[in-house]
């Protein structure tokens, strides 16, 4: 069962943010994980790096796949997971809770509306999964 | 631009830098539906070693290959290192959004690995899916393969072994993981007589039309631009430093690409 959780959106490449305060964490979604199968590396940004929205932060390797992950609001990396060195699986444990990838500061907070509510992205993923089933 | 067919190629024996680099190639011109769909095949002369792109150089690397002159060079793609030689390669680069092909990376793999199957049995062999990403027929396994997501696309890499693979002195490689399609069917087949099979059961499986192409000039540019800056140093084959590359090459690789399309 995939879980699509409200307080927070996504991009259309399955990353989420959740606002706190003037910060954002942000992760892959719960149907990302599950799409993507046994994580077992995860290679993250330096703290301080700087990015813009759509730039590739992040690439998850499992099964043989290594997989771009991109910004999903413009910003500069304040933290970043240093569990998932050691335990990559968290991302498919807890995909948004343990499993967050960075933590940011959105130097463009408009950004935010132009991502997807939970519902919208929900629907975006039931087409996903129908397609070449 | 929209392209209804899938492009087929065979671009015959190259080095691992100029493999790899084709790959890449064609897969930013299709995340910039520039160039369609495309399933590659190709060959390795000399014969070589690739890496995967996550993979750090230890023992799983054999370093005895180095000092036997075989070259090396790190994918795109995940996975463990894998030798080159004896085989068929091919790759598959196509829109993560085509409605050809699974979002899941298991349903991605297996949904072209039914292409490969049944290229073989047209071959006359019996084979079946090993997940994660091998095919195995009696309990050997033939092929293999390794996949990318990367800019909205799938690069899939996979590698059928025809034949042993030899050293340029004429000794076998050590540790081959595959079995040559020569020792099944009792006879060596010819990348040709694989090529047609396997477009055949590509077509068969994944229902595309495969239109016989050639590489696009931009994309040859491109592939060499990729070759020269990327593909024949050893700063992205040895020394990649995961954490810092993971944003710098991404803004570098962009500015290439920005530089390229004005050449255009």
């Amino acid at each position: 069962m995939v879980d699509f959780v409200q307080d927070r959106r996504y991009r259309d490449t399955h990353e989420w943010v959740l606002l706190e305060g003037e910060e954002a964490l942000c992760g892959i979604s719960d149907f990302a994980q599950h799409e993507l199968s046994d994580i077992v590396y995860i290679e993250l940004p330096d703290v301080g790096d700087e990015l813009t929205q759509g730039d590739v932060f992040a690439t998850v390797e499992s099964v043989k796949a290594a997989s771009d992950i991109y910004m999903p609001m413009s910003g500069e990396i304040l933290a970043v997971n240093e569990e998932l060195e050691d335990s990559p699986q968290l991302v498919n444990e807890d995909a948004f809770v343990r499993g967050w990838l960075i933590r940011f500061r959105p130097s463009r907070p408009e950004e935010y509306e132009s991502l997807l509510d939970a519902e919208a992205y929900q629907r975006q993923c039931q087409e996903e999964a129908e397609k070449g089933a | 631009m929209l392209f209804a067919d899938w492009r087929l190629m065979s671009t015959g024996p190259a080095d691992c830098y100029t493999n790899m680099a084709i790959d890449e190639a064609t897969a930013v011109l299709v995340s910039q539906q520039r160039a369609p769909p495309t399933v590659r095949f190709y060959c390795w002369e000399p014969p070589c070693q690739t890496i995967g792109y996550s993979q750090r150089l230890g023992a799983e690397v054999c370093p005895d290959l180095s000092r036997r002159g075989l070259r090396c060079v790190r994918r795109l793609t995940g996975g463990a290192a894998c030798l080159h030689g004896g085989d068929l390669s091919y790759s598959l680069i196509v829109s993560v959004r085509d409605f050809v092909m699974p979002a899941s990376v298991p349903g991605s793999f297996r949904r072209i690995a039914s292409g490969i199957i049944e290229g073989l049995r047209l071959l006359g062999i019996d084979a079946r899916f090993l997940p994660p990403a091998d095919i195995e027929t009696g309990g050997q396994r033939i092929a293999t393969a390794a996949q990318a997501r990367l800019q909205g696309v799938l690069v899939h890499q996979g590698s059928i072994c025809l034949a042993p693979c030899v050293a340029a002195e004429g000794s076998l490689l050590p540790s081959y993981p595959l079995t040559p399609l020569s020792d099944l069917v009792g006879e060596e087949l010819g990348p040709d007589v694989v090529i047609q099979a396997m477009s055949m059961g590509l077509r068969s499986a994944l229902g595309i039309d495969l239109s016989p192409s050639v590489l696009l000039a931009k994309e040859k540019r491109l592939a060499r631009q990729l070759l020269r800056e990327k593909y024949v140093q050893s700063e992205w084959t040895f020394f990649r430093e995961p954490r810092r590359l993971a944003g710098t090459l991404s803004r570098r690789h962009k500015t290439s690409i920005m530089e390229e399309e004005q050449k255009w």
